[in-house]
Protein backbone atom coordinates (compact mmCIF):
# COMPACT_ATOMS: atom_id res chain seq x y z
CA UNK A 1 0.00 0.00 0.00
CA UNK A 2 2.96 2.17 0.09
CA UNK A 3 4.56 4.46 -2.72
CA UNK A 4 7.31 6.76 -3.00
CA UNK A 5 8.18 6.55 1.10
CA UNK A 6 4.47 6.01 2.79
CA UNK A 7 2.55 8.48 0.59
CA UNK A 8 -0.79 7.49 -0.18
CA UNK A 9 -1.81 7.92 -4.07
CA UNK A 10 -5.01 8.94 -5.26
CA UNK A 11 -5.82 5.08 -5.79
CA UNK A 12 -4.87 3.91 -2.69
CA UNK A 13 -7.25 6.20 -0.86
CA UNK A 14 -9.81 5.81 -3.64
CA UNK A 15 -9.79 2.21 -3.02
CA UNK A 16 -9.55 2.59 1.10
CA UNK A 17 -12.77 4.75 0.87
CA UNK A 18 -14.25 2.00 -1.19
CA UNK A 19 -13.69 -0.48 1.52
CA UNK A 20 -14.73 1.57 3.78
CA UNK A 21 -18.19 2.46 2.41
CA UNK A 22 -18.59 -1.21 1.18
CA UNK A 23 -18.30 -1.97 4.99
CA UNK A 24 -20.28 0.50 6.07
CA UNK A 25 -23.27 -0.24 3.30
CA UNK A 26 -23.36 -4.04 4.16
CA UNK A 27 -23.35 -3.17 7.99
CA UNK A 28 -25.80 -0.96 8.39
CA UNK A 29 -28.34 -1.05 5.64
CA UNK A 30 -31.89 -1.42 7.50
CA UNK A 31 -35.40 -1.34 6.76
CA UNK A 32 -37.17 1.52 8.19
CA UNK A 33 -41.43 1.41 7.55
CA UNK A 34 -43.29 4.68 7.94
CA UNK A 35 -47.00 4.52 8.14
CA UNK A 36 -48.51 7.27 5.81
CA UNK A 37 -51.55 8.32 4.73
CA UNK A 38 -52.70 4.24 6.06
CA UNK A 39 -50.00 2.69 3.85
CA UNK A 40 -46.79 1.40 4.90
CA UNK A 41 -43.83 2.28 2.81
CA UNK A 42 -40.54 1.28 3.70
CA UNK A 43 -37.30 2.99 3.10
CA UNK A 44 -33.89 1.45 2.81
CA UNK A 45 -30.58 3.33 4.12
CA UNK A 46 -27.42 3.54 5.93
CA UNK A 47 -28.20 2.84 9.31
CA UNK A 48 -25.36 5.15 10.17
CA UNK A 49 -27.20 7.80 7.84
CA UNK A 50 -30.53 7.77 9.02
CA UNK A 51 -31.56 6.66 12.36
CA UNK A 52 -35.37 8.04 12.33
CA UNK A 53 -36.50 5.33 14.08
CA UNK A 54 -34.71 5.05 17.02
CA UNK A 55 -36.34 6.24 20.25
CA UNK A 56 -34.93 9.00 22.19
CA UNK A 57 -32.87 8.19 25.00
CA UNK A 58 -30.73 9.96 27.40
CA UNK A 59 -27.62 11.36 26.28
CA UNK A 60 -24.63 8.34 26.50
CA UNK A 61 -22.68 10.82 28.63
CA UNK A 62 -25.19 11.38 31.24
CA UNK A 63 -23.50 8.94 33.51
CA UNK A 64 -21.32 8.97 36.33
CA UNK A 65 -18.59 7.39 34.31
CA UNK A 66 -18.09 10.39 31.88
CA UNK A 67 -16.94 12.31 35.12
CA UNK A 68 -14.79 9.48 36.01
CA UNK A 69 -13.01 10.37 32.76
CA UNK A 70 -12.68 13.70 32.97
CA UNK A 71 -11.29 13.00 36.52
CA UNK A 72 -8.85 10.79 35.23
CA UNK A 73 -7.96 12.67 32.58
CA UNK A 74 -7.18 16.26 34.31
CA UNK A 75 -4.77 14.11 36.72
CA UNK A 76 -3.10 12.08 33.75
CA UNK A 77 -2.80 15.46 31.88
CA UNK A 78 -1.24 16.92 35.23
CA UNK A 79 1.33 14.93 35.50
CA UNK A 80 2.34 14.70 31.47
CA UNK A 81 2.60 18.45 31.07
CA UNK A 82 4.14 19.50 34.14
CA UNK A 83 7.41 17.62 32.89
CA UNK A 84 7.33 18.74 29.30
CA UNK A 85 6.24 22.32 30.34
CA UNK A 86 8.95 22.65 32.71
CA UNK A 87 11.20 21.15 29.86
CA UNK A 88 10.60 23.37 27.70
CA UNK A 89 10.89 26.14 29.91
CA UNK A 90 14.62 24.92 30.38
CA UNK A 91 15.33 25.65 26.71
CA UNK A 92 15.74 21.81 25.77
CA UNK A 93 14.33 21.67 21.95
CA UNK A 94 14.07 17.42 21.44
CA UNK A 95 16.70 15.77 21.06
CA UNK B 1 3.27 31.04 21.67
CA UNK B 2 3.65 33.84 18.66
CA UNK B 3 5.91 30.75 16.84
CA UNK B 4 2.74 28.58 17.21
CA UNK B 5 0.37 30.55 15.81
CA UNK B 6 2.75 31.42 13.06
CA UNK B 7 3.04 27.80 12.60
CA UNK B 8 -0.89 27.57 12.72
CA UNK B 9 -1.11 30.05 10.02
CA UNK B 10 1.36 28.22 7.68
CA UNK B 11 -0.90 24.86 8.47
CA UNK B 12 -4.13 26.76 7.32
CA UNK B 13 -2.41 28.22 3.56
CA UNK B 14 -1.28 24.80 3.25
CA UNK B 15 -4.77 23.01 3.53
CA UNK B 16 -5.91 26.35 2.04
CA UNK B 17 -3.67 25.50 -0.90
CA UNK B 18 -5.05 22.14 -1.63
CA UNK B 19 -7.45 21.61 -4.51
CA UNK B 20 -9.16 18.53 -2.30
CA UNK B 21 -9.55 21.13 0.21
CA UNK B 22 -12.30 22.76 -1.55
CA UNK B 23 -13.76 19.75 -3.40
CA UNK B 24 -14.51 18.16 -0.32
CA UNK B 25 -15.73 21.27 0.82
CA UNK B 26 -18.08 21.99 -1.89
CA UNK B 27 -19.16 18.18 -2.33
CA UNK B 28 -20.16 18.42 1.53
CA UNK B 29 -22.40 21.61 1.07
CA UNK B 30 -24.16 20.42 -2.12
CA UNK B 31 -25.13 17.12 -0.29
CA UNK B 32 -25.89 19.51 2.78
CA UNK B 33 -28.56 21.74 -0.24
CA UNK B 34 -29.00 18.76 -2.07
CA UNK B 35 -30.68 16.55 1.10
CA UNK B 36 -33.48 20.06 1.19
CA UNK B 37 -34.50 19.15 -2.30
CA UNK B 38 -34.42 15.63 -2.00
CA UNK B 39 -38.19 14.37 -2.17
CA UNK B 40 -37.59 11.63 -1.01
CA UNK B 41 -39.11 11.65 2.35
CA UNK B 42 -42.28 12.97 2.45
CA UNK B 43 -43.57 10.43 4.76
CA UNK B 44 -44.75 12.93 7.71
CA UNK B 45 -41.30 12.88 9.29
CA UNK B 46 -39.64 15.01 7.09
CA UNK B 47 -38.36 17.97 9.22
CA UNK B 48 -36.43 15.12 11.55
CA UNK B 49 -35.41 13.18 8.17
CA UNK B 50 -33.76 16.15 6.30
CA UNK B 51 -32.08 17.57 9.49
CA UNK B 52 -30.57 14.38 10.32
CA UNK B 53 -29.71 13.30 7.18
CA UNK B 54 -27.97 16.47 6.91
CA UNK B 55 -26.12 16.35 10.12
CA UNK B 56 -24.49 12.86 9.00
CA UNK B 57 -23.79 14.46 5.93
CA UNK B 58 -21.79 17.25 7.86
CA UNK B 59 -20.37 14.54 10.18
CA UNK B 60 -19.07 12.65 7.42
CA UNK B 61 -17.53 15.58 5.36
CA UNK B 62 -15.78 17.08 8.61
CA UNK B 63 -14.08 13.59 9.55
CA UNK B 64 -12.95 13.44 5.87
CA UNK B 65 -12.04 16.78 6.31
CA UNK B 66 -10.01 15.85 9.22
CA UNK B 67 -8.27 13.14 7.53
CA UNK B 68 -7.35 15.03 4.60
CA UNK B 69 -5.71 17.47 6.15
CA UNK B 70 -4.02 15.82 8.88
CA UNK B 71 -2.64 12.30 7.65
CA UNK B 72 -0.17 13.15 5.13
CA UNK B 73 0.43 16.60 7.28
CA UNK B 74 3.91 15.24 9.14
CA UNK B 75 4.64 12.44 6.75
CA UNK B 76 4.89 15.23 3.52
CA UNK B 77 7.01 17.72 5.60
CA UNK B 78 9.82 14.85 6.29
CA UNK B 79 9.25 13.64 2.28
CA UNK B 80 9.80 17.07 1.07
CA UNK B 81 12.51 17.93 3.59
CA UNK B 82 10.75 21.55 4.33
CA UNK B 83 10.34 20.16 8.28
CA UNK B 84 14.25 20.78 8.62
CA UNK B 85 14.24 24.66 8.15
CA UNK B 86 11.26 24.66 10.88
CA UNK B 87 12.60 22.25 13.29
CA UNK B 88 16.09 23.93 12.93
CA UNK B 89 14.44 26.97 14.44
CA UNK B 90 14.49 27.76 18.38
CA UNK B 91 11.11 25.70 18.18
CA UNK B 92 10.56 22.69 20.39
CA UNK B 93 8.76 19.83 18.48
CA UNK B 94 5.73 20.04 21.35
CA UNK B 95 5.20 24.03 19.66
CA UNK B 96 5.51 22.26 15.78
CA UNK B 97 2.98 19.67 16.85
CA UNK B 98 0.60 22.13 18.77
CA UNK B 99 0.62 24.37 15.85
CA UNK B 100 -0.03 21.84 13.54
CA UNK B 101 -3.06 20.82 15.15
CA UNK B 102 -4.17 24.67 15.95
CA UNK B 103 -4.30 25.38 12.13
CA UNK B 104 -6.12 21.80 11.15
CA UNK B 105 -8.80 22.23 14.54
CA UNK B 106 -9.27 26.20 12.70
CA UNK B 107 -9.59 25.46 9.04
CA UNK B 108 -12.00 22.29 10.28
CA UNK B 109 -13.74 24.93 12.34
CA UNK B 110 -14.34 27.31 9.74
CA UNK B 111 -15.02 24.61 6.94
CA UNK B 112 -17.84 23.65 10.03
CA UNK B 113 -19.17 27.02 10.13
CA UNK B 114 -19.93 27.04 6.39
CA UNK B 115 -22.08 23.98 6.59
CA UNK B 116 -24.16 25.03 9.53
CA UNK B 117 -24.27 28.20 8.40
CA UNK B 118 -25.75 26.52 5.14
CA UNK B 119 -27.73 24.12 7.05
CA UNK B 120 -29.21 26.88 9.19
CA UNK B 121 -30.40 29.25 6.01
CA UNK B 122 -32.16 26.60 4.39
CA UNK B 123 -33.81 25.43 7.75
CA UNK B 124 -34.68 29.24 7.94
CA UNK B 125 -36.01 29.58 4.23
CA UNK B 126 -37.91 26.17 5.03
CA UNK B 127 -39.39 26.96 8.33
CA UNK B 128 -38.75 30.34 8.93
CA UNK B 129 -36.96 30.00 12.27
CA UNK B 130 -33.60 29.52 13.05
CA UNK B 131 -32.88 26.26 15.06
CA UNK B 132 -30.40 27.67 17.29
CA UNK B 133 -29.82 23.68 19.17
CA UNK B 134 -28.78 22.73 16.01
CA UNK B 135 -24.86 24.70 16.58
CA UNK B 136 -24.25 22.56 19.90
CA UNK B 137 -24.06 20.10 17.48
CA UNK B 138 -21.44 21.94 15.54
CA UNK B 139 -19.39 22.50 18.63
CA UNK B 140 -19.45 18.45 18.98
CA UNK B 141 -18.47 17.87 15.17
CA UNK B 142 -16.07 19.90 15.48
CA UNK B 143 -14.85 18.81 19.00
CA UNK B 144 -14.90 15.27 17.05
CA UNK B 145 -12.78 16.25 14.91
CA UNK B 146 -10.00 17.91 17.18
CA UNK B 147 -9.97 14.41 18.91
CA UNK B 148 -9.82 12.37 15.75
CA UNK B 149 -7.05 14.95 14.47
CA UNK B 150 -4.67 14.60 17.32
CA UNK B 151 -4.81 10.58 17.18
CA UNK B 152 -4.45 10.48 13.99
CA UNK B 153 -1.06 13.10 14.59
CA UNK B 154 -0.15 10.23 16.99
CA UNK B 155 0.04 7.70 15.07
CA UNK B 156 1.48 9.55 11.69
CA UNK B 157 4.48 9.84 13.57
CA UNK B 158 4.43 6.13 14.29
CA UNK B 159 3.03 4.16 11.58
CA UNK B 160 2.71 4.92 7.57
CA UNK B 161 -0.53 7.00 6.40
CA UNK B 162 -2.42 3.94 4.91
CA UNK B 163 -2.06 2.49 8.65
CA UNK B 164 -3.00 5.62 9.96
CA UNK B 165 -5.98 6.12 7.98
CA UNK B 166 -6.99 2.61 9.11
CA UNK B 167 -6.30 2.47 12.38
CA UNK B 168 -8.51 5.87 12.95
CA UNK B 169 -11.45 4.71 11.11
CA UNK B 170 -11.42 1.84 13.37
CA UNK B 171 -10.53 4.05 16.59
CA UNK B 172 -13.68 6.35 15.05
CA UNK B 173 -16.00 3.29 14.65
CA UNK B 174 -15.12 1.89 18.41
CA UNK B 175 -15.53 5.04 19.20
CA UNK B 176 -18.87 5.27 18.47
CA UNK B 177 -19.74 1.87 19.38
CA UNK B 178 -22.37 2.10 22.08
CA UNK B 179 -21.96 1.02 25.37
CA UNK B 180 -25.09 -0.63 25.54
CA UNK B 181 -23.72 -2.69 23.36
CA UNK B 182 -20.37 -3.22 24.82
CA UNK B 183 -22.27 -4.05 28.19
CA UNK B 184 -24.42 -6.69 26.24
CA UNK B 185 -21.53 -8.10 25.31
CA UNK B 186 -19.28 -8.15 28.59
CA UNK B 187 -22.54 -10.42 29.68
CA UNK B 188 -21.87 -12.98 27.28
CA UNK B 189 -17.78 -13.32 27.22
CA UNK B 190 -15.34 -14.62 30.05
CA UNK B 191 -14.18 -11.92 32.82
CA UNK B 192 -10.82 -11.94 31.22
CA UNK B 193 -11.77 -10.75 27.87
CA UNK B 194 -14.36 -8.83 29.27
CA UNK B 195 -11.39 -6.56 31.23
CA UNK B 196 -9.75 -6.55 27.61
CA UNK B 197 -12.84 -4.75 26.52
CA UNK B 198 -13.61 -2.54 28.85
CA UNK B 199 -10.08 -1.36 29.41
CA UNK B 200 -9.81 -0.73 25.72
CA UNK B 201 -13.47 1.17 25.31
CA UNK B 202 -11.82 2.91 28.15
CA UNK B 203 -9.01 4.37 26.63
CA UNK B 204 -10.49 4.98 23.09
CA UNK B 205 -11.68 7.96 22.70
CA UNK B 206 -15.14 7.60 23.54
CA UNK B 207 -16.51 9.84 20.58
CA UNK B 208 -20.48 8.52 21.36
CA UNK B 209 -20.08 11.05 24.12
CA UNK B 210 -20.03 13.88 21.56
CA UNK B 211 -23.08 12.19 19.75
CA UNK B 212 -26.25 14.15 20.45
CA UNK B 213 -28.06 14.21 17.26
CA UNK B 214 -30.57 11.74 17.96
CA UNK B 215 -31.16 13.81 21.17
CA UNK B 216 -31.31 16.94 19.33
CA UNK B 217 -33.64 15.28 16.62
CA UNK B 218 -36.09 14.30 19.00
CA UNK B 219 -35.77 17.97 20.78
CA UNK B 220 -34.88 16.24 24.47
CA UNK B 221 -33.24 19.42 26.03
CA UNK B 222 -29.66 19.13 26.86
CA UNK B 223 -28.34 20.83 30.11
CA UNK B 224 -25.20 23.43 29.34
CA UNK B 225 -23.11 21.41 31.47
CA UNK B 226 -23.07 18.69 29.38
CA UNK B 227 -21.22 20.52 26.71
CA UNK B 228 -18.76 22.34 29.34
CA UNK B 229 -18.22 18.38 30.25
CA UNK B 230 -17.77 16.91 26.70
CA UNK B 231 -15.56 20.09 26.00
CA UNK B 232 -13.67 19.23 28.81
CA UNK B 233 -13.10 15.54 27.88
CA UNK B 234 -12.49 15.95 24.57
CA UNK B 235 -9.68 18.71 24.96
CA UNK B 236 -8.15 16.44 28.09
CA UNK B 237 -8.71 13.60 25.94
CA UNK B 238 -6.95 15.34 22.78
CA UNK B 239 -3.94 17.13 25.30
CA UNK B 240 -2.93 13.18 26.35
CA UNK B 241 -2.85 12.13 22.41
CA UNK B 242 -0.75 15.50 22.08
CA UNK B 243 1.45 14.43 24.68
CA UNK B 244 2.12 11.23 23.73
CA UNK B 245 2.61 12.27 19.61
CA UNK B 246 5.55 15.23 21.05
CA UNK B 247 7.03 12.40 22.98
CA UNK B 248 7.34 9.92 19.99
CA UNK B 249 7.73 12.67 17.70
CA UNK B 250 10.73 13.92 19.85
CA UNK B 251 12.76 9.67 19.64
CA UNK B 252 11.78 10.10 15.91
CA UNK B 253 15.97 10.64 14.15
CA UNK B 254 14.95 13.65 11.71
Amino acid sequence: MREKGGRLSGRHVALLAGLVFLFLFSQGQKHVTYLYGGAEREVKFLSLMINIDKQPCALPGEDRRLFLRIAILVLVNLLLWRRLIARDRRGIKGP
Amino acid sequence: MSDVWLLARYQIEEALAKKLFYIVVLMGLVLVGGVFFANTFELGHQGRVVRDASLSVIGVFSLALTLLLTLQAIPREIENRTIYPILARPLSRFQYLLGKELGIALVVGASLSLFYGLLLLLLFLKEGSFPVPLLGNALCNWLECVVISSFSFLLSVLVSPPLNFCFTIVAYFLGHFPVVYVNYILGRIPPVSGFVVETAKFALPQLEYLDIKTTLLYGDPISPLYFVEITLYALLYSGVLLYLAVLFFERKDL
